[in-house]
């Protein structure tokens, strides 16, 4: 079914293309907001995406994964975007407004705040720990998936996620001790 | 096993990045030590709340309406016109270059032939004298020597 829509869309099929964007685009988009901190930049980021895919769709190989070729573009965008901005460190964390959220306005509070607490730990990461800890944790790619999106040997993705989960295991500690109350004396 | 070299592993033993043999040796010595068993929960406990929290952020980011943006931005022509339109180019300039130095090289040699041809016939006109030789060098003898046709001189420089 995928692989109809890629090749319909590679042929200039319009709607296909439509499809395969709203297909992805949170996923794309929730990707761009965590590596590069504000959900407006990300809406860039997602649609600077959209457009390399538009441009480059007729050079992608259907017998390959779609959607790790979508992320690769999508990291490679966020970079650049971080690149151009002349910050390779993540945006302050006003610039992130809470997601939106159904339900009680206290639990949305909380739950803003937990984010914003996730945010604080994950910006003190380098950007390359940053992406690694999303892509394999947060979207579950292998790390052979991984090191292919970020373009570097599985060594490095692997050394990446080790210091990553250290450091927000340290960070943790020292921040918010009451987290780990129970397990850690 | 000591405990630094398990607790080095511990970060990728808890997001199951380790090969099969270092995760038995590291699970079977959790089961053993309190404190490493304690380490590894504080890891496990932190990466699961981060990953919890960013999962819940992933996707609830609103699609808003970036199809309605982005439809404005795409280029007015097909998908990948513009990878085909730089090729074709290049591919173009390459079959330019290569004409190019084709016409140059026959312009020479026939500008050449054609110089050839105007100074044999200035000197059989008797319009233009060549120069043959011109020796300042006390030492050198020349000789020269004349053959049936009347424009040809041969000329010996010997020293």
């Amino acid at each position: 079914m995928e692989n109809e829509l890629i090749k319909s869309a590679q042929k200039g099929d319009i709607k296909a293309f439509e499809t395969l964007v709203r297909q992805y685009q949170q996923r794309v988009t929730g990707l761009a907001v965590t590596i590069v901190g504000s959900r407006s930049h990300a809406l860039d980021v997602a649609q600077e995406t959209f457009i390399r895919v538009y441009r480059f769709l007729p050079s992608f190989n259907t017998r390959k994964n779609f959607f790790t070729w979508l992320y690769k573009i999508t990291v490679n965008c966020s970079y650049d975007f971080l690149k151009r901005e002349k910050k390779y460190r993540a945006l302050p964390l006003e610039t992130i407004p809470p997601a939106q959220h159904t339900g009680d306005q206290t639990d949305s509070f909380l739950m803003a705040e937990m984010q914003e607490k996730i945010h604080e730990l994950l910006d003190t990461l380098s950007v390359p720990q940053k992406t690694a800890f999303i892509l394999r944790d947060v979207h579950g790619f292998s790390c052979r998936e991984t090191a292919h999106i970020m373009d570097c040997p599985s060594g490095t993705v692997r050394s990446h996620l080790h210091f990553a989960r250290k450091r927000l295991r340290t960070l943790v500690k020292s921040q918010y001790p009451e987290f780990l109350e129970g397990i850690v004396s | 096993m000591k405990c630094s070299f398990i607790r080095k592993n511990l970060p990728l033993y808890a997001g199951n990045d380790l090969n099969f043999v270092y995760a038995r040796v590291i699970t079977i010595h959790l089961a053993r030590c309190k404190s490493c068993r304690k380490e590894y929960e504080a890891i496990q406990r932190t990466r699961d709340w981060a990953v919890h929290e960013l999962q819940k952020e992933t996707y609830t980011v609103s699609d808003s309406d970036l199809w309605q943006d982005l439809v404005y931005r795409l280029p007015r022509e097909a998908p990948g016109y513009s990878v085909k339109r730089k090729r074709f180019r290049a591919e173009t300039r390459k079959k330019l270059a290569a004409c190019l130095a084709v016409f140059t090289g026959l312009a020479v040699v026939i500008f050449s032939l054609l110089q050839h041809a105007t100074d044999s016939q200035n000197i059989k006109s008797g319009r233009a004298v060549p120069v043959i030789a011109s020796i300042e060098d006390p030492d050198v003898t020349v000789m020269t020597f004349a053959t049936d046709d009347p424009s040809v001189t041969i000329v010996w420089f010997v020293k």
